[in-house]
């Protein structure tokens, strides 16, 4: 038995020392598969499925972002990414939330930042290691022809706004603030859903939503403004149209007879409007007095973390009784800077 | 005698239609609910309608229904009348009443002030309807006179410079208003309303009865002009004055209802297969046709679905299979 063993123990002997030989000379070698340290982040490629279904990989927290969707860039704002923006789309220098977005960027109130829209030639020529585009957009295969990576967007739902935060916060490096400001929505209208469930499903309120620009222009069961009425604990009445916009006719809407009724924020009509005009006087919401507009669309628009004002409004409205310590304009102000990290006024 | 019969038939079509446009609707109302709220109407409110007869049946009857039938009457009489009137002195069998740019023009200016412009919708397509025609008759004059020829060709043009500057502005416009814009392209009675019906109405009668009296001379200018000034007629004078009246009644009819298609083509020609191309008849058989068409069409349109489709979609869904019927009957009605 003890000769069997002699070569095993010869074997070891010379392993042992031919480690302790390697470690004590020569340059220091790092082994091939070797974990390293626990403070240290393994570094991965970054995938996202975007809402096209195709995954996109980046090798690391994208550093120049075209943004060619305004819902997009505010949702980089929210992240706190600002300066890694290289390009814009148009719509951001031509919509009624200009003054507030200038706010947040200088550059942007300098107009200094390219929009770059159906500018194929410039879009290459910033070399944006990421485009965020509207996932229906026309260009989408030049890009990726010309080697541009592209993540595109589609909100139906505002679970898609969660997604799209996620993947933004990933596509970034701000997985954690994503995480943050996602769970502060859902807290939100958590709290939301907890007071309107004291509203029994009979005294829920039938209304309409107003998407403008004229009074008959409405929201239908597939439309995030109808959505906004049903998390606002309201009945879309027009929910049975299986449309995302439709035109209604007058004769339809005085069967619905809505209790109330939301606008989208509008130039071109105002609530006034519809208590002056004789076709509506026998509509209840406008006996009543009860139709109202949201505020500009930079503080509660639909495709951003922002609906949640949006809802937080309608609900006030629709059921004041309910929610009568509720301050809008507190919210509001409390929402802008749980988001932004900022005022904005 | 078929000339006969068929002439009374287009006279009495918009008495025909008219009570099913009075009972028809997402809103339901009896033909007892509208003997009564006529009768209610008619008496200045003496009538005492049944107690149940809700109030909204009141609102519904009057202030919904009601202007919209009449607007709807109006912008058929509009643009079948223009359109038999255009096609008499271009004669050219392919022009109705949008041949002068005007609905290019139109659209572009509703497009702009649903878009951009601080200004009423309508004001801004009626202005910019007679913009185009001015335009349109400009570049066309030429040397004292203006030739048919001049006249479409001047039109087309004007028409694709209208409608490239109403692509520029829809390229700018949010999507919601430019949801709008296409609705406004393809007719909108839904937004008929009495205030409406007392802006256009004024501009489209005055004009369609101008050319009702003129439809004799109408005849001596689809001869030529050389016939024309042998019988003692001045054709460019008289030109003059028919485009203008039509591009009134068409621009007026725009602004309040959108661009409604086919009708001031279609309509003129259905009426010539029917009873033949002599104006005196053509041109008041053509307004009772074209009040009766879209009033029929737009009745159809708002009690079928519970959401508003333009009306341009069934002018042309529904007159055109028509058209081609008849087109095949009657050997083009007469042009070859």
């Amino acid at each position: 038995m003890g000769v069997k063993k002699a070569p095993v123990f010869l074997l070891v002997a010379a392993m042992i020392a031919a480690f302790l030989l390697t470690g004590c000379g020569g340059p220091k070698k790092e082994p091939a598969n070797t974990v390293p340290p626990k403070n240290e982040p393994v570094k991965s490629e970054i995938k996202v499925t975007d809402f096209r279904g195709k995954e996109v990989v980046l090798k690391e927290p994208a550093r120049r972002i075209a943004c060619l969707l305004d819902s997009g860039l505010t949702g980089l704002h929210m992240l706190g990414v600002r300066d890694e923006v290289v390009a814009l789309d148009k719509w951001t220098y031509e919509n009624d939330g200009l003054q507030y977005t200038s706010q947040i960027d200088p550059r942007i109130a300098a107009k200094e930042l390219p929009a770059v829209t159906g500018n194929m030639e410039k879009l290459i020529s910033l070399k944006p290691d990421i485009v965020i585009v509207w996932a229906q957009d026309q260009g989408i295969k030049q890009m990726e022809e010309n080697g541009l990576k592209v993540y595109g967007v589609q909100i139906n739902k505002f679970d898609d706004i969660y997604k799209e935060m996620e993947d933004l916060g990933r596509i970034t490096g701000k997985e954690a603030r994503a995480r943050e400001l996602i769970d502060y929505t859902k807290g939100e209208l958590d709290k939301l859903s907890g007071q309107l469930a004291k509203v029994s499903q009979d005294r829920r309120e039938k209304a309409l939503f107003v998407w403008g620009p004229s009074k008959l222009d409405l929201a239908g069961k597939t439309s995030t403004g109808g959505d906004i009425l049903v998390w606002a604990g309201a009945v879309n009445l027009a929910g049975q149209i299986d449309k995302e916009h439709f035109v209604a006719g007058m004769e339809q809407v005085i069967n619905w007879n809505p209790q109330s009724i939301i606008m989208w924020n509008n130039k071109k009509i105002k609530p006034e409007d519809y208590y002056k005009d004789p076709q509506w006087l026998t509509v209840k919401a406008v006996k009543d007095k009860k139709v109202y507009m949201l505020p500009n669309f930079f503080f509660c628009d639909l495709w951003t973390l922002k609906f949640q004002y949006s809802i937080k409004s309608t609900a006030k409205w629709l059921y004041p009784e309910i929610f009568t310590g509720m301050d809008l304009e507190k919210e509001k102000r409390d929402m802008i800077v749980k988001l932004y990290g900022k005022e904005i006024k | 005698m078929r000339k006969k019969t068929a002439a009374i038939a287009l006279y009495m079509s918009p008495l025909a239609v008219l009570p099913f446009a009075c009972i028809s609707g997402a809103y339901s109302l009896s033909p007892g609910d509208v003997f009564h709220l006529s009768l209610y109407g008619l008496s200045g409110g003496a009538w005492q309608a049944p107690p149940d007869l809700p109030r909204e049946a009141y609102t519904v009857f009057y202030d919904i229904r009601l202007p919209r039938i009449v607007l709807a009457m109006l912008v058929g009489i509009s643009l079948a009348a223009s359109g038999a009137a255009l096609q008499a002195v271009s004669r050219n069998p392919l022009v109705d009443s949008y041949m002068l740019g005007l609905s290019a023009g139109a659209a572009f200016g509703a497009a702009l002030a649903l878009a951009a412009l601080p200004v009423p919708v309508q004001l801004s397509a009626f202005v910019f309807g007679l913009t185009a025609v001015v335009l349109t008759y400009t570049a066309a004059y030429s040397r004292g006179s203006i030739s048919p020829v001049s006249l479409v060709l001047a039109g087309v043009m004007i028409s694709a410079v209208f409608t490239v500057l109403l692509a520029l502005v829809n390229m700018f416009a949010d999507p919601l208003k430019l949801r709008s814009i296409v609705y406004w392209t393809m007719g909108c009675l839904h937004l008929a309303s009495w205030a409406g019906v007392e802006s256009a109405a004024p501009w489209i009668l005055l004009s369609v009865t101008f050319l009702y009296f003129k439809r004799w001379k109408l005849n001596i200018l689809s001869f030529g002009d050389d016939e024309a000034r042998s019988m003692g007629v001045s054709p460019e004078s008289e030109k003059r004055l028919v485009i203008a009246a039509s591009a009134l009644a068409t621009s007026a009819a725009v602004a309040v209802a959108g661009v409604i298609g086919i009708l001031g083509l279609m309509i003129p020609h259905v009426v010539r297969m029917l009873v033949g191309p002599d104006h005196v008849r053509l041109i008041p058989l053509s307004m009772a046709l074209g009040a009766s068409f879209l009033l029929a069409v737009d009745t159809f349109a708002r009690s079928t679905v519970s959401f508003e489709i333009p009306a341009g979609f069934f002018t042309t869904l529904i007159g055109a299979p028509f058209f081609i019927y008849l087109l095949r009957k009657t050997q083009a009605g007469g042009w070859q």
